[in-house]
């Protein structure tokens, strides 16, 4: 991949990371290290997979590229949606955990 | 109960509410930070990578790979009591050989088959057959060039016909001059090692002796050819073949793949004997007509010797053309490599599973028991049956195991790098790469009518 594609790859990777810690922040959630492992190494497989795929393509094995996105690109998504998925969670949690019980007439 | 107002907690976090949606100071400055050192990651890694993918950083010598090491012994056994001097006209499976081992009568059917392989192809418009392919794979084959291989200089005057100096400069710095000589003048990579005599033809593919003597310059007559006894270094340089040439199994256009690498390296060759002999000293470019070059060139740290019984360079695999040049100038001598092949080798099989002569070993370990008189004993090796090679080699221009090998690989990614890197750490993932290889696709064999839409580089693949 071209120099200016790793460019925009790496910035639109830096604006989801702040986009994200802006989000978790805003919801006063402190991440976890398992999340940050996670969202990290989910990252880092996708970036890998790009780099096997469009590499793949550049060598003219259109084969290689696909077998790429399946070997690589979907452990990664996985890894990645589950880092996404329990900050998620976590920040649910913490929602229905601060939200005020409803009062029932008996504990009023 | 009713919780205390959130200021009273102390809390120095703003509720959402008195948050709202904006982005303070603090969050721009540390996002700009953050998006700034992203975006220079990642666009010095791109242009790193661009200048790799560019060519020409490749290092001309093999060890200078990170994942490479330097060893004392090259990783093949070997007993140079037990090799003797190869008669390569007679007893190679090329030339008169391959008639002595098959017969006359099966080698003229051979060669009409090839014949007729062509003439169909032509007829019949056979992709990687066309008149178009036959002209393709023939084109070089006679172009010549003025005084190549001749043991003596063409036009070169040593310093001291000049009335110069001679050169003498440290065997360091003046085999730092050849290698950067030689990959200015085309080679992929070089490698010095010693002239061994044991890996030299007793008798060439001429049919001439090839002897030693006490002379100061190489000469020939109709008996013999003679290299002095002062030469003692040998000099081999690797050409690479066009990668997507190679990949068109058994077709013309691979016969123009092993064509374009035997032609430049023909050049290439001639120029860098004329570069030392300008420098006033001996060189002998050769083909394969005088030295057995890859165990040279693998005492020079060039690769190691794979399941084909061939050279596999870390870099370029099986896709790779030696050529020696014997030479008695001073040189500092590369020390052979270790990159974790022969492990991989035992595992692998790839060549072997690909080869449509089925005539490389399916032994898992080496032995050094040979195969056939046609194989020179005195090293641990999977000795294969040349001859049955040869049939595929003449008729349909076979090269199917330098395409098939995972060794053989384009620069295009990284994660080559990565599993070569793995292999010389350790053997556990060795199996799984060789699998992994053949579930991506590499080594199939390519639409040879597709070669010809394809953009491809000067030369095919390497630029020279």
């Amino acid at each position: 991949m071209a120099f200016l594609g790793w460019t925009i790859l790496g910035l639109v990777i830096a604006a989801g990371a702040v986009t994200l810690v802006s989000w978790v922040r805003v919801k006063q959630h402190r991440l976890r290290w398992y999340e940050v492992t996670l969202l990290v190494v989910g990252t880092l497989i996708l970036v890998f997979t790009i780099e096997v795929f469009t590499g793949s393509l550049a060598e003219l094995e259109p084969r290689a590229a696909v077998m790429a996105l399946v070997f690589m690109g979907l452990p990664g998504l996985i890894v990645l949606g589950a880092g996404l998925g329990s900050v998620y969670r976590s920040i649910k949690r913490r929602g229905l955990a601060t939200t005020p019980a409803v009062p029932t007439e008996a504990g009023a | 109960m009713s919780e205390k107002p959130r200021a009273e907690t102390g809390s120095s976090e703003k509720s959402p509410t008195e948050a709202g949606s904006g982005v303070s100071r603090r969050d721009l400055l540390g996002g700009t930070a953050v998006l700034g050192a992203g975006a220079l990651l990642a666009g010095a890694a791109g242009t790193v990578k661009g200048a790799v993918a560019a060519g020409g950083v490749t290092p001309v010598e093999a060890r200078k790979n990170w994942y490479v090491r330097t060893v004392d012994r090259i990783t093949t056994p070997y007993d140079l009591t037990r090799t003797k001097r190869f008669n390569e006209q007679m007893d190679s499976a090329r030339r008169l050989g391959y008639a002595k081992y098959v017969g006359e009568e099966k080698a003229k059917e051979v060669r009409g088959r090839a014949d007729q392989i062509r003439a169909k192809g032509i007829r019949e418009e056979i992709p990687g057959w066309t008149l178009w392919d036959n002209a393709l794979g023939s084109a070089g084959a006679a172009v010549k060039i003025a005084g190549a291989d001749q043991w003596t200089p063409i036009a070169a005057k040593s310093p001291q016909e000049r009335g110069f100096p001679p050169y003498d400069q440290p065997p360091e710095v003046a085999a730092r001059h050849v290698k950067r000589a030689a990959r200015a003048w085309g080679a992929v990579k070089v490698g010095i090692t010693a002239l061994r005599k044991e890996w030299t033809y007793d008798v060439g593919a001429d049919g001439r002796k090839i002897a030693f003597e006490a002379v100061d310059q190489p000469y020939e007559d109709a008996e013999k050819r003679v290299i002095p006894e002062k030469v003692k270094n040998m000099i081999v340089i690797m050409m690479a073949q066009p990668l997507e040439g190679v990949h068109v199994h058994r077709t013309m256009i691979r016969g123009y793949a092993a064509g374009v690498a035997y032609g430049i390296g023909t050049w290439t060759r001639n120029a860098l004997a004329e570069f030392i002999r300008s420098l006033g000293f001996v060189a002998i470019p050769c083909s394969n007509n005088t030295f057995v070059t890859i165990p040279h060139a693998i005492e020079a740290g060039m690769g190691e010797l794979g399941r084909h019984n061939r050279m596999v360079c870390p870099d370029y695999g099986m896709n790779n053309r030696l050529f020696p040049i014997a030479t008695d100038m001073p040189l500092a001598h590369d020390k052979p490599i270790d990159f974790g092949l022969i492990n991989f080798c035992k595992t692998c099989m790839k060549c072997a599973e690909s080869c449509p002569a089925k005539a490389i070993s399916f032994e898992r370990e080496p032995t050094w028991e040979v195969r056939g008189p046609w194989n020179n004993p005195g090293h641990k090796a999977w000795f294969e049956d040349a001859v049955a090679c040869r049939e595929y080699m003449m008729t349909e221009n076979c090269g199917t195991c330098q395409s098939a090998c995972p060794y053989t690989k384009n620069k295009g990614t990284a994660i080559h790098e990565i599993v070569k890197a793995t292999a010389a750490r350790t053997p556990v993932f060795n199996g799984m790469f060789a699998r992994a290889d053949d579930l991506f696709g590499y080594g199939q064999a390519k639409d040879a009518k597709e070669w010809w839409n394809l953009n491809l580089p000067p030369f095919g693949w390497e630029r020279l």
